[in-house]
């Protein structure tokens, strides 16, 4: 059942994203012609910075989506489909975080990868003598192999991955406990209040977390090795793990007074 | 006595200071058509919301079939709210497709007969379609269920009295005696005759609650017998 719950839920997300992904690729598309057109160095850099904005705005904007989706499906007239469904809430909750985190993460991904093409082409404004300069730091700090530098992106995806389910559940949540009240007294600004108040607090505890109980993963060339010691060796890449393991069980965590408060709190209106 | 499959006791719920339903207690024979009859406000739509758990925060105990209203009661519930609930994104095909994931009972076939008897096309999207359309939509996706119990919020409100006659038929044809369905209409004329059962609520109390044989005994009608005891009422 929760493949299907799946399967549908990111149907009905594609639905509302697709337009802003939609929407992203036609800017990508206008700036990355014009950099192939102009002629003008710093002009070809200024249609990279564009490339990145507009995808920055798209994913600020498959949030907000995800949210009211997430609203509209749990608490508006969609609720009455989703929430006489015969699953489990906790199914139910799962799915829709899944789905807004693989859109969500989609869109961060893309304007990642963006962000690198632009630093690419920003090196032409910098000039030699500065793309020398991060050159020699680069060497006395020990540039790591292409292979190390691999896994340690698809390891850095994983944690990144971590912050933005987190995102996603503090999101769900304010949504939820807006709809309880006193909050729900605040509306809208309530909710984004409370949203922020939750993601601040939890990605402080988590750098506390990390700060007490530090577990590190050192990504060499020829191993993987999990230590608590943060000295970054040349050659190596350093993450910090305790992080993201405290963001995937606060997710967790928080999706049960969830389930608790949809199934015995909250009424359609 | 005949088996019941809704039994509600001691069920009270308020919204602020407003008592909608107060302390009431009754239960349902299983196997058939019951009407659940009252003004607007009394709060039929309120009880139907407790009996498919979309509302908590009540009083009292409900039961259907023996059990609290939760995942088991929403598999054997089939329930047509007054609201259109279809998601933005669907077509007629996907709400198809979307209650043939999820309920074990969908009969996909017969939903697919519906939407050509209808003449709703499959590829049409759902929010694009007249209010009269997305009812015939939300019934057939309902009525292609073989659930045990059928609840349905003003199934005819926003349709025209030839799409009633239809539907109505319909609701006829994929009744079973198996099933039970409760109804709530303002329309008593127009469904009196299919009502084997009618339930009166008003004043936050249960008015009547009887067979529609001991209801039209005297040569009366049901939509009579209401306007007689809410006349009394209000």
């Amino acid at each position: 059942m929760f493949g299907k719950l799946l399967k549908n839920d990111l149907k009905a997300q594609w639905f509302s994203v697709s337009a802003i992904y939609f929407c992203a690729l036609i800017a990508v598309v206008i700036f990355e012609i014009g950099a192939n057109v102009l002629k003008d160095d710093k002009q070809v850099a200024l249609c990279g910075g564009g490339v990145c904005l507009a995808l920055l705005i798209a994913s600020f904007t498959t949030l907000i989506t995800v949210a009211i989706m997430f609203n509209n499906t749990m608490f508006g007239k969609a609720g009455y489909l989703t929430l006489t469904l015969p699953v489990k809430m906790n199914s139910l909750l799962a799915s829709k975080t899944l789905s807004g985190l693989i859109w969500i993460f989609s869109v961060y991904a893309l304007l990642i990868g963006s962000l690198v093409l632009w630093l690419y082409q920003i090196k032409v404004i910098l000039g030699d003598q500065m793309t020398d300069t991060i050159e020699s730091l680069l060497e006395i700090f020990g540039v790591p192999s292409v292979k190390t530098i691999t896994i340690g992106v698809i390891i850095a995806c994983i944690l990144f991955a971590a912050i933005i389910l987190l995102l996603v559940q503090c999101m769900y949540l304010s949504l939820t406990l807006s709809q309880i009240k006193p909050i729900s007294s605040f509306g809208k600004f309530g909710t984004i209040v409370l949203f922020f108040v939750l993601i601040g607090s939890l990605l402080s505890l988590s750098g506390t977390v990390s700060d007490m109980l530090p577990i590190n993963i050192v990504v060499s060339e020829t191993a993987i090795l999990f230590t608590s010691d943060s000295t970054v060796v040349d050659g190596t890449m350093n993450f910090r793990l305790t992080g993201a393991i405290f963001n995937i069980i606060a997710s967790v965590i928080l999706q049960f007074p969830m389930a608790f408060l949809i199934n015995k709190k909250i009424n359609l209106k | 006595m005949s088996e019941k499959i809704i039994e509600v006791n001691n069920l009270s719920k308020s919204y602020g200071d407003h008592l909608v339903l107060n302390d009431i207690s009754f239960s349902l024979p299983k196997g058939e058509i019951i009407g659940l009859f009252g003004p607007n406000g009394c709060g039929k739509s309120t009880l139907m919301k407790i009996l498919t758990g979309l509302i908590h925060d009540y009083k009292g105990s409900v039961l259907i079939e023996g059990n609290t209203p939760g995942d088991k009661t929403k598999a054997i519930t089939a329930y047509l709210p007054e609201q259109t609930f279809i998601h933005d994104w669907m077509r007629n095909i996907d709400a198809v497709d979307y209650f043939n994931d999820f309920f074990k009972d969908f009969d996909k076939a017969k939903a697919l007969e519906m939407l050509k008897r209808f003449s709703l096309p499959e590829k049409q999207k759902c929010k694009t379609m007249s209010k009269g359309m997305q009812e015939k939509l939300l019934l057939s996706l309902t009525m292609s269920r073989a659930a045990d119990l059928y609840i349905l919020d003003e199934p005819m409100g926003g349709v025209d009295p030839a799409t009633r006659d239809s539907i109505l038929k319909f609701i006829m044809e994929n009744y079973t005696e198996k099933s039970t369905m409760l109804i709530s209409t303002h329309l008593i004329n127009d469904l009196q005759s299919v009502f084997t059962h009618a339930l009166f609520i008003g004043g936050g109390k249960v008015l009547l609650n009887k067979s529609a044989e001991e209801v039209t005994k005297n040569g009366k009608t049901i939509d009579d017998v209401f306007k007689e005891v809410f006349s009394n009422v209000w």
